[in-house]
């Protein structure tokens, strides 16, 4: 039994730890091909702990993005970036189900950060759009 | 924005700072000079001067623990001189003390500084 719980427990950071390494994998190279205009970098750090759910990860359920365009980023351009992150809904329920609740934006050259509830972004039960 | 440091990077300074603090709290009661007790020579007439040798000295810190000095080729008037330097470097033996206060201030100044820093930086969309 706690063996069981120990090996969950490794394997579910091994897991996140995958996830996090394509991401920015991914990231990296659409920058670098040309596929996308800004550079970005994610990593785990904290999140909100009133964006909770209850798969997250304690003390680890933030998916920050750091982003680097080159200049600094206004609010509606960074909206447009977390929102096309939101939007794929395949990898928010990557997101939730690997124990991430908040998606965190900010550039490092501006003065914005902002953040979403990642539970609220994934077609569930209460609005699935198939539900009849 | 600037990024707001990480939980490794706060929980590194935090037990920096820490450390800092449980060191002066340790050295603080170290540093008075009136707790001392010391054994001269005093040869077979009892009668001892600044330059006698010193068999045994202690001294009482404020945490009330007696602390055995090291007195190889001390005589009187060096313990007199030296006590402040005798008082911090022979008898600072409170490490686990200090261990206990690094590890109690880490955990409550990490804790105030990661929920201070993370969640006021970033702007809530709903």
């Amino acid at each position: 039994m706690i063996w069981n719980n120990i090996r969950n427990w490794f394997s579910d950071i091994i897991e996140r730890n995958r996830f996090l390494r394509d991401w920015n994998r991914n990231a990296k190279d659409s920058y670098v091909s040309g596929i996308i205009p800004i550079l970005m970098e994610a990593r785990t750090t904290i999140g909100s702990t009133e964006y909770r759910h209850e798969f997250s990860k304690w003390m680890a359920g933030g998916f920050r993005v750091k982003v680097l365009s080159g200049k600094p980023m206004s609010r509606q351009e960074l909206m447009e970036i977390g929102e096309f992150i939101i939007g794929d809904d395949t990898m928010v329920r990557k997101l939730v189900s690997n124990g991430w609740d908040t998606l965190e934006l900010y550039d490092t050259a501006g003065t914005i950060g902002l953040k979403w509830q990642l539970k609220k972004y994934t077609l569930s039960l209460t609005n699935h759009p198939n539900r009849p | 924005m600037s990024e707001p440091r990480g939980k490794d990077e706060i929980i590194g300074l935090s037990l920096m700072v820490s450390f800092l603090i449980s060191f002066f709290i340790c050295i603080i009661p170290h540093l008075d000079k009136s707790k001392y007790n010391y054994m001269p020579d005093s040869g077979n007439d009892g009668y001892y001067s600044g330059v006698s040798k010193v068999l045994s000295a202690s001294y009482e810190c404020g945490f009330g623990e007696r602390h055995s000095l090291n007195t190889n080729n001390l005589n009187v008037s060096d313990l007199y001189n030296n006590q402040s330097s005798n008082s911090v470097s022979d008898t600072f033996d409170h490490f686990f003390l200090m261990l206990i206060i690094v590890a109690f201030l880490t955990i409550i100044i990490s804790f105030i500084w990661i929920r201070s820093t993370d969640e006021n930086k970033f702007e809530e969309i709903n």
